[in-house]
């Protein structure tokens, strides 16, 4: 075994006991923090997968903001005894059936690892810092992206110039998604009177 | 196990997946299905970037689309957020077990 | 004046009747119906009579008849221009007609289209034209259609005058019927004396047309007709039940001859192809000689003929019928029942008498016979004095026929003309006896009636004398030339005596039965006070068509010289009758006796004397019992209790009758009745309660299985609902499973079963 492999199961284990424990744990501000843990784990994960932007990004939104966020839903909304809400044991049992299920039928339909070719080339791209790439990516620069494999065109002589994907709209209806979005919590979430008052 | 492969990365995206799943359909406190929508979606954000790091043609289309599903995911907590704090203030409660209005 | 077709005048004749029919049907129709609102119409209503009976229906009818007689007058003078009668050699009767007949009509072709006219009606069995018969109507007119024209006319348009005053009651507007009892008393009706002569009208018209036929088809239309005719009048009070069963009776019995008379008629037209007279005549020697109409089918066909006749002129076994019309008041009976609608019989047999063979001749001659002395023996008990003439006629009409069947075609006619004019008169003085004796029909309540009616007593004696056969009267003339033919018929054929002994015998029975009845009626001590002090003498209305009837019966057969009977105009050598005889078609087939015509010729002589013998024995006897009084008419009745119960039930038949054919009717339609009830009613009744018992079940059946079969289809969904309503739970985390569920789901199908998905490791 090699370093990669086993870092890669520490992580990998991390993050997927903790999910686990999200699910099973009653309490909910237990499981608030083993979601904690579970978003580090991926950020670990990504990191491995030598996507440090995507890393990073994830602490910072994932962790720094919605975990944070969710905690204070935690907290705005705790009472007492609906800390704790505890389900029927009929409906775990149905629970895990299903979601063992669910796990088979994703396992079962992943592609193989001859599927794509060697994973040798990947470690070329590994090379290059991954923020520049993921840069130029989003300008849609000739050099960082490949040609689209674009089927159902008619086969012609010359050959067809190929569109260059970029993503610089997407990006900027997301921050405009962003925005409609602040806006929008923030009326929903407005003050109003409480019904029937505190407890 | 010689070495990792995009399978390993596929599974632990399943994981966290199908934990996420199960959390929204166990979970009777809302901030719990909340969390479990998270959960989906880091699994299909570690899929994406398996993707992107294993396969050739797709460079790294992966970690773009990662991205945006971080900002997406953000926005929509923020949004879930204000929907159960209005459940919270309508109920008195987060059990979602208590919305129950459309029984047939 | 020269007229183009003096035949057209006897047209005219025969419409005139109907066209008063018409009239007065119209006005009695109107009237009818105005009755209801009598206020509104009130003018048109009082105009057509009101409530009360008018008395022109009456002037009207009376005229139209009128007005046919002189019509057919002015024809006969017109007749006599083309047709004289020939001058009177004594050529034997054998060698035929002498020039001046049958020349003169052959020389004058065209008197032949002046005489005869035919008009197409319709046409049958048009398919192949070969095979069509044409039912045409048409007229010829020969001498004997003339006198029959003028006896029928002259003797109706005197009975029309007569009814004027015997229906006079009529007139009232409410009448009382003394022999019809209700729960008030008597019977309380309008009167109805439009409608005895609107009846009287139609009688005239179709009698008329019957004489003026010159086809089968039309004889038998008119035949039907007088036959209505005869009902509606013999059931004029049709509230009595003895009218209207008498009506019934005499319609019935007419039927059965009238089947006979259809089959005849069937036969001819089924061989010979025509019913005209003239072209039956035509073609029927040669159709016998070439054996298209074989002789059995002429034979059936004459008797069936005849059979109509014997219905119609009352002969036996169908004579049934004519006592009871007695029913109908007296003018009908006069006309219908004495002197023309019962005549018609017999003239039919006088016109299609060639198509009649020696056993239909026969035949005919022995019914006559039968007949005569059958009613004669019967009038000899009757107490009613119109049966008495009932009977009397019936007896005449078989000398008529026995004439007929004997080959005395002229004495059989002559007869007729001559009965008709002294039955009617009979008839008449009957009628006024009866109005003077204020209804009173019984001889035994009569007698001694002579000074009070004297004008009837002595036009009856006329009557009673002409039927006797006194010298010069017009019986005589007629009766003798039966008893001639009769004898001369003996002579040739002994083995028939009978038709001899018949007539000379009931010669004498009917002087018996009628001075019987005059001296009943007219002489001795009056048998009922009550009667005799209440009794007149008629009024003029009556007593003048008396006395007129009775002259003709004195003159009409009178020619010159007058003692002789064979120089008669009428019924004498080359007489008016005798230019009608068939006897170049009697020729032609052979049928012509010469042997038998100069046996008649011969033994003319020996019947008159025959005949003055039983005459006279008759009236002798008659007067010993009636008029001297020296015999006691109660104790012959007792001395032959059994034979004058025999004769006062008229020999039984219409026991006879009831029991075989009435009864045994009323049975089989008892036993219809009740097959109709219990069998084809209970039928339809099971085949009900049967379909009510399907139908119930297919209820059931409906109810149960076809509505339950939905039923439980809409059940089956709504349990399908239901159970899918359990799905809804309303729990968001039920349906976050089923999220994953349905992925799960797509996902298998996506790899396993459509290969979109690379296969699994």
């Amino acid at each position: 075994m090699s370093q990669a492999t086993i870092l890669f199961l520490i992580i990998a284990a991390f993050t997927g006991l903790s999910a686990v424990a999200v699910l099973v744990s009653q309490n909910i501000v237990r499981s608030a923090v083993w979601l904690l843990f579970t978003l580090a784990g991926t950020s670990g994960v990504f990191f491995l997968l030598g996507a440090d932007f995507v890393a990073a990004t994830q602490l910072l939104i994932y962790v720094g903001g919605i975990l944070v966020l969710v905690v204070f839903g935690v907290m705005l909304t705790a009472q007492g005894p609906f800390i704790t809400m505890k389900v029927g044991a009929a409906e775990w049992v149905i629970a895990s059936v299903v979601g063992l299920l669910l796990l088979g039928v994703l396992v079962m339909s992943m592609p193989g690892p001859e599927a794509f070719g060697s994973s040798e080339a990947a470690p070329a791209n590994a090379q290059v810092s991954s923020s520049t790439q993921l840069g130029e990516t989003f300008l849609g620069l000739p050099g960082a992206m490949p040609e689209a494999n674009v089927s159902g065109l008619p086969k012609t002589a010359t050959a067809v110039p190929r569109t260059r994907v970029s993503y610089l709209l997407p990006f900027e209806i997301v921050s405009v998604h962003l925005l409609v979005v602040l806006i929008g919590a923030a009326y929903l979430a407005r003050a109003k009177r409480r019904k029937g008052g505190l407890p | 196990m010689s070495e990792v492969s995009l399978d390993h990365y596929l599974v632990l995206g399943a994981v966290l997946f199908v934990c996420g799943a199960l959390c929204m359909a166990m979970k009777r406190n809302a901030i719990g299905v909340l969390m479990g929508v998270e959960l989906v979606l880091n699994g299909a954000n570690i899929n994406f970037v398996a993707f992107a790091r294993y396969n050739p043609v797709f460079r790294l289309e992966g970690q773009v689309f990662a991205l945006f599903v971080i900002v997406m995911a953000a926005a929509e907590a923020a949004i879930a957020l204000a929907i159960v704090l209005n459940f919270y203030n309508n109920h008195m409660t987060v059990d979602v077990d208590t919305a129950e209005e459309l029984k047939g | 004046m020269h007229l183009e077709n003096p035949g057209l005048l006897y047209v005219a004749a025969t419409l005139a009747p109907l066209a008063s029919f018409l009239l007065l049907l119209l006005a009695g129709g109107l009237r009818l119906a105005l009755r209801k609102n009598r206020e509104r119409g009130a003018a048109l209503y009082q105009m057509l009579g009101g409530d009360r009976p008018h008395r022109a229906a009456a002037f009207i009818a009376t005229g139209a008849i009128a007005l046919s007689f002189i019509l057919s007058l002015v024809g006969f003078v017109y007749f006599l221009q083309d047709h004289p009668l020939p001058p009177h050699a004594e050529s034997p009767h054998a060698a035929g007609h002498p020039e001046g007949g049958p020349a003169a009509e052959a020389s004058s072709g065209s008197t032949a289209d002046r005489w005869a006219g035919s008009v197409r009606w319709a046409e049958i069995g048009r398919f192949n034209s070969t095979k069509s018969t044409v039912l045409a109507l048409g007229y010829r007119i020969d001498s004997l259609s003339t006198v029959m024209f003028l006896m029928v006319s002259f003797i109706a348009t005197f009975i029309h005058i007569f009814s004027i005053g015997y229906m006079s009651e009529e007139l009232a507007p409410v009448v009382e019927d003394h022999q019809v009892h209700t729960e008030e008393g008597h019977l309380h009706r309008r009167g109805r004396f439009g409608r005895f002569f609107l009846y009287l009208s139609l009688f005239c018209f179709s009698m008329l047309n019957l004489i003026l036929a010159d086809n089968l088809f039309q004889v038998f239309l008119s035949w039907e007709l007088v036959g209505i005719c005869s009902y509606l009048l013999i059931g004029f009070y049709y509230e009595r039940t003895s009218a209207s069963n008498a009506a019934n009776k005499a319609f019935i019995t007419n039927r059965v001859g009238d089947a006979g008379f259809i089959i005849g008629l069937l036969i001819l037209w089924t061989y010979l192809g025509t019913f005209n007279f003239q072209e039956l005549f035509h073609k029927l020697p040669q159709a016998l000689q070439d054996g298209s109409l074989p002789k059995w089918a002429l034979i059936v066909a004459g008797l069936g003929i005849f059979l109509g006749c014997v219905g119609k002129s009352a002969q036996f076994p169908l004579h049934v019928w004519l006592p009871d019309a007695m029913e109908g008041p007296t003018p009908v009976s006069a006309l219908i029942h004495a002197a023309t609608m019962v005549a018609a019989g017999v003239y039919l047999v006088g016109r299609v008498y060639p198509l009649f063979t020696e056993e239909a001749r026969l035949v005919i001659a022995y019914t006559g016979g039968i007949t005569l002395f059958l009613a004669a023996t019967v009038a000899l008990v009757m107490t009613d004095i119109k049966k008495v003439l009932a009977y009397s006629t019936v007896s005449q009409l078989g000398y008529m026929m026995l004439a007929l069947g004997i080959g005395g075609w002229v004495a059989g006619l002559f007869h007729l003309i001559t009965h008709a004019f002294f039955k009617a008169l009979l008839f008449l003085g009957s009628g006024s006896v009866i109005y003077g004796c204020h209804h009173e029909q019984e001889m035994t309540r009569m007698g001694g009636l002579y000074p009070k009616m004297k004008i009837t007593a002595i036009t009856m004696l006329v009557g009673v004398l002409t039927i006797m056969g006194f010298p010069l009267f017009s019986g005589w003339y007629s009766k003798d030339m039966i008893l001639a033919q009769a004898l001369g018929y003996f002579l040739v054929h002994r083995q028939h005596f009978l038709l001899l002994a018949l007539p000379l015998f009931t010669a004498g029975l009917t002087a018996f039965y009628m001075f019987r009845m005059w001296f009943m009626t007219f002489t001795g001590p009056p048998r009922d006070e009550h009667v005799h002090e209440h009794a007149h003498e008629s009024p003029r209305w009556m007593t003048i068509p008396l006395i007129v009837l009775a002259i003709f019966s004195v003159c009409v057969s009178w020619g010159s010289p007058i003692w002789s009977a064979e120089s008669s105009y009428l019924g004498g050598h080359h007489g008016l009758l005798e230019m009608s005889e068939p006897a170049d078609e009697l020729k032609n087939l052979k049928m012509m006796d010469e042997a038998l015509n100069s046996a008649v010729h011969d033994s003319h002589t020996l019947a008159e004397v025959l005949a003055y013998v039983a005459a006279g024995l008759g009236v002798l006897f008659a007067a010993l019992f009636y008029y001297w009084r020296v015999l006691n008419p109660a104790d012959a009745k007792l001395q032959f209790a059994g034979v004058h119960r025999f004769l006062w039930h008229k020999w039984y038949f219409d026991e006879l009758y009831s029991a075989v054919l009435v009864r045994p009717a009323l049975h089989a339609a008892h036993w219809c009745r009740n097959f109709d009830t219990y069998i084809i009613d209970g039928f339809i009744n099971r085949a009900a309660w049967a379909t009510t018992m399907l139908s119930r079940w297919d209820g059931i059946f409906d109810l149960a299985i076809v509505d339950g079969l939905v039923n439980l289809t809409g059940r089956i969904i709504f349990a399908c609902g239901a159970w899918l309503r359990r799905f809804q739970t309303g729990y968001i985390r039920s349906y976050v499973l089923f999220l994953v569920l349905a992925a799960i789901g797509i996902f298998f199908a996506l790899t396993y079963f459509l290969n979109l998905a690379a296969a699994g490791p």
